[in-house]
């Protein structure tokens, strides 16, 4: 069998997807682990040169965020090291646009937020997905849906420009109002409370659900789910599904993760008064 | 996402853009100020606009490019030269972070622009075809 390793600049929510997806996918026969951060990517794979022996494809998941120079940097750095290496056949590039973009694009995921977020999600998922990333950005900025949020994160970086330069520059605050800090704001908001997916999963999505103790679920009303479902759905309606297959047609195994039938649970939430 | 295709004397033009901001770089005397230096000159670029250092000194002229682009929609913008014009002139790059109707070449070493990093390129050209490649990937998409 196919010895695989993947990386991933993501330390937390990010590489817990990833460990999800290799248990229930693949039964935990690859190694998952993260280089921490864009930055350190060309140090990680310096210092990990056994990998290219004990593994035969290493996949590298990295953000292809806008306002991020250091990624394009980071990967010509790499790959001019593999392939002085020569060993560039032994890499796999799977850019996503960040785990928070990912989560907040995945269909139907509003039904686990909060209400008063679900048209800003929805509107989040129309335009990235039609228009892609860079245009949502700039019509995200434009909208007043967002325009809270906005203002949050304009606040955010001036106190921080201020406290380092002691004055607003207003080309520097253009560049610390990026899209992955606008895609996390919108995530905190969304899932405060309840869904939110942490270092932990922390919550119901790491737990069977409750309902036994209580009436209802808050999330899905009397639907009972085990946490393994929750995870599963998250697996099979974002990218993160798209890129299991891609990794099981390079591993070559095949699993059938559990089926979720979502009209139910569509049904249930519609019915759900925990929000109202 | 659109394409630019001509065939003139000197080149045979394939340049497939990815996103709304391509960045083509590429290192001194790759072509990427000829390539733009052809595409400029010809009479057939009605959807073309073309922006370079001279043509972005004073703030007139700033002001009719930015007026340009507020006012227009679908154009595929080719700027060369980036690098000075955003360091003299940051509100044009404001400018084009904030649009969204129109797609743009910008020609540079690093311009702090929103740019994905799947959608930065090098310009090949070989055998008179002039063709973009792109360092890295696209991100995956449902």
């Amino acid at each position: 069998m196919i010895k695989m390793k993947v990386i991933t600049e993501d330390e937390s929510s990010g590489k817990l997807m990833l460990e999800e997806m290799n248990r229930l996918y693949f039964y935990g026969v690859m190694k998952i682990d993260s280089f921490k951060g864009i930055p350190h990517l060309y140090r990680y794979i310096k210092d990990n040169e056994d990998d290219w022996t004990k593994y035969d494809k290493v996949v590298v998941i990295y953000d292809d965020a806008p306002n991020n120079p250091n990624v394009a940097n980071q990967l010509r750095r790499v790959r001019s090291l593999l392939s002085q290496l020569k060993l560039t056949d032994k890499i796999q590039y799977f850019p996503i646009v960040s785990f928070e973009y990912e989560i907040l694009t995945t269909d139907k995921i509003e039904i686990f937020a909060q209400i008063a977020t679900h048209e800003q999600i929805k509107y989040f998922r129309e335009i990235g997905k039609k228009y892609g990333t860079q245009q949502l950005y700039a019509k995200t900025r434009n909208n007043n849906m967002f325009s809270d949020l906005y203002m949050q994160l304009k606040q955010q970086a001036e106190n921080k420009l201020y406290k380092e330069l002691g004055y607003i520059d207003n080309k520097r605050l253009m560049h610390h109002i990026t899209f992955e800090k606008m895609c996390k704001l919108i995530f905190a908001n969304a899932f405060k409370h309840e869904l939110f997916i942490d270092n932990d999963f922390r919550g119901c999505w790491n737990k069977d659900c409750c309902i036994k103790n209580k009436r209802n679920c808050n999330i899905v009303g009397d639907i009972n789910l085990q946490a393994d479902i929750k995870k599963s759905y998250l697996l099979q309606y974002s990218i993160y599904g798209l890129m299991a297959d891609m990794i099981s047609g390079i591993l070559g195994i095949e699993n059938e993760i559990v089926a979720i039938d979502m009209v139910k649970i569509e049904k249930q939430c519609f019915f759900n008064t925990y929000h109202q | 996402m659109k394409s630019i295709k001509y065939n003139t004397d000197e080149l045979e033009i394939d340049l497939q853009l990815r996103g709304q901001i391509t960045l083509l770089q590429g290192n001194t005397a790759a072509g990427k100020s000829y390539l733009f230096n052809v595409l400029k000159g010809m009479d057939c670029t009605d959807n073309l606009y073309f922006i370079n250092y001279n043509m972005a000194t004073g703030n007139e002229n700033v002001k009719a490019i930015v007026d340009y682009i507020t006012n227009n929609s679908d154009k595929v913008i080719l700027i060369d030269q980036s690098d000075d014009i955003f360091e003299l002139h940051p509100e044009l790059e404001e400018t084009i972070a904030e649009d969204y109707k129109n797609q743009y070449i910008i020609i540079g070493r690093n311009p702090e622009l929103i740019i994905n990093p799947s959608c930065v390129s090098e310009l090949h050209i070989e055998n008179r075809k002039a063709t973009l490649h792109y360092l890295f990937p696209e991100p995956l998409t449902r």
